[in-house]
């Protein structure tokens, strides 16, 4: 039988009620947990694919719903007055755990004509839109939450915006302090956008791990892509960065996303990878 | 508006606390031998039939809203038991006789329709609040028999149900209507 918990705003005890049992509210997501992409901020999701976050019974920033042995009858109803307070949805489904986040505009309290053997005029009752893929699916047989963007289901997991990284304005500046950046037209911190936050937290790693004596050939092989668009100067052996797009594209560099194709010799930029094996 | 659309687990409610409080006023008719012909004295052949008639005809009442409210309760939430989930078990019959039997001694020294009406609506009040509306031995009659369950997560709940449970493992229950958040109904 499924089951429909949910959580409910501004209450500090037992803030979890069942809503209602014996009703599928999502249609089956049928994800590969294999065939998902281990969360990363820099990744732009295919449309058929999901983040993944193995192991998540384990994680500090698990739900109680999945790590305690849910057994729905410990749930009272949801008192009518609480029901505009939802925060989110959560739906026993099989094993499987559906989560849908509950926004103020997914509650409709409009006057709306039903068709059944006749067209019936609903007053302005409360309704909760219920939307057609679930926000983040826990799948318990592999222990994996799958989830579309971490931003929608960072209220529902409080915590897990850990996996989010995002270089801070100290990292951001000694990042610009590297000795292969050359900052012209005043380009400074403040003008780092935040998608090139993003990127700059990942490609420090990226840079702390590469070894000392491929950093040059790390700088003629960006030079080798950029061309007439990123600025190399051969003396100093420095870029010069004097707007966004130009550190995006070293970036980019850093991270080794432009490759030629086999066949065919085209230059390309990958602005999304994902590691194969 | 909202609050007086129809919300069918109130009607419940309101009906199970009917029937496990009517006794109160059919030992009050009793012991008054207030008969139907009493009530409806312009009523000649009534006065043929004897007093155990009306007796029984009172105690049809009660025992038909059960059954009315054994009915709608399949319309009530559901929930389900699953193999495991139940900690220990105990057989609930007889817990119905101490609160029965403060209600026969109440309806027995209560005098007047006057005491009737405020003690029948204190009770009726409290019943109503309080979790204990299962408290209806007419659900014996019905063949239903009552439990009390703590489950795994050492939650204790009250189980009506038909079949005759021994174990904590042979509670395994795909369709149990839930009364309120303390008490279950199985259904067929």
């Amino acid at each position: 039988m499924d089951h429909v918990l949910v959580k409910v705003k501004k209450l500090r005890k037992k803030p979890i009620f069942k809503l209602i049992s014996d009703h599928t509210l999502f249609t089956g997501v049928d994800v590969d947990p294999a065939a998902c992409v281990p969360y990363n901020p820099d990744h732009n999701l295919d449309e058929e694919c999901w983040f993944k976050v193995e192991q998540f019974a384990r994680q500090t920033y698990c739900s109680e719903l999945i790590t305690s042995n849910l057994d729905v009858k410990d749930y009272e109803n949801l008192p009518r007055d609480k029901f505009p307070d939802i925060s989110y949805i959560c739906a026993l489904q099989g094993d499987d755990l559906y989560f849908q986040k509950v926004t103020p505009s997914l509650f409709l309290s409009r006057k709306t004509l039903i068709f059944g053997e006749v067209a019936k005029v609903e007053e302005d009752r409360l309704r909760l839109v219920v939307n057609a893929q679930p926000d983040a699916v826990y799948i318990s047989a592999a222990d994996v939450l799958v989830f579309k963007s971490l931003a929608t289901i960072s209220s529902i997991f409080p915590g897990i915006d850990e996996l989010y990284k995002e270089a801070t304005q100290e990292e951001v500046t000694q990042f610009l302090q590297e000795p292969f950046i050359a900052l012209q037209n005043d380009f400074n911190t403040d003008k780092v956008s935040k998608p090139n936050r993003k990127r700059i937290a990942l490609a420090m790693a990226t840079l702390a791990a590469l070894p000392e004596q491929d950093k040059e050939g790390m700088l003629s092989y960006i030079d080798g892509y950029c061309g007439d668009s990123l600025k190399f100067n051969q003396d100093s052996g420095m870029f010069d960065i004097s707007t966004d797009n130009e550190l995006k594209l070293l970036i980019y560099g850093i991270e080794q996303r432009f490759y030629t194709t086999q066949f065919g010799q085209e230059k390309r930029l990958a602005n999304s990878v994902q590691a194969l094996g | 508006m909202d609050r007086l659309r129809f919300d069918l687990n109130f009607i419940f409610r309101i009906l199970l606390t009917f029937n496990a409080t009517s006794l109160l006023v059919i030992i009050f008719l009793v012991q008054k031998s207030y008969t139907v012909a009493y009530f409806l004295p312009s009523l000649h052949w009534l006065d043929q039939f004897p007093n155990a008639a009306s007796y029984i005809l009172y105690l049809t009442i009660p025992i038909l809203f059960t059954a009315l409210s054994l009915h709608l309760s399949s319309a009530l939430g559901r929930d389900e038991f699953k193999l495991g989930q139940v900690d220990s078990i105990e057989h609930a019959n007889n817990s119905f006789l101490p609160s029965y039997l403060g209600y026969f001694f109440v309806a027995l020294s209560v005098s007047n329709w006057e005491t009737l009406f405020f003690v029948y609506g204190v009770l009726f009040i409290f019943t109503f609040r309080s979790q204990a509306l299962y408290f209806n031995p007419l659900f014996l009659l019905f063949g239903y028999e009552f439990y009390n369950i703590t489950t795994t997560s050492k939650a204790s709940i009250f189980v009506i149900s038909r079949e005759k449970y021994k174990t904590p493992s042979d509670v395994v229950i795909a369709k149990a209507c839930r009364i309120n958040n303390y008490t279950f109904i199985e259904r067929d």
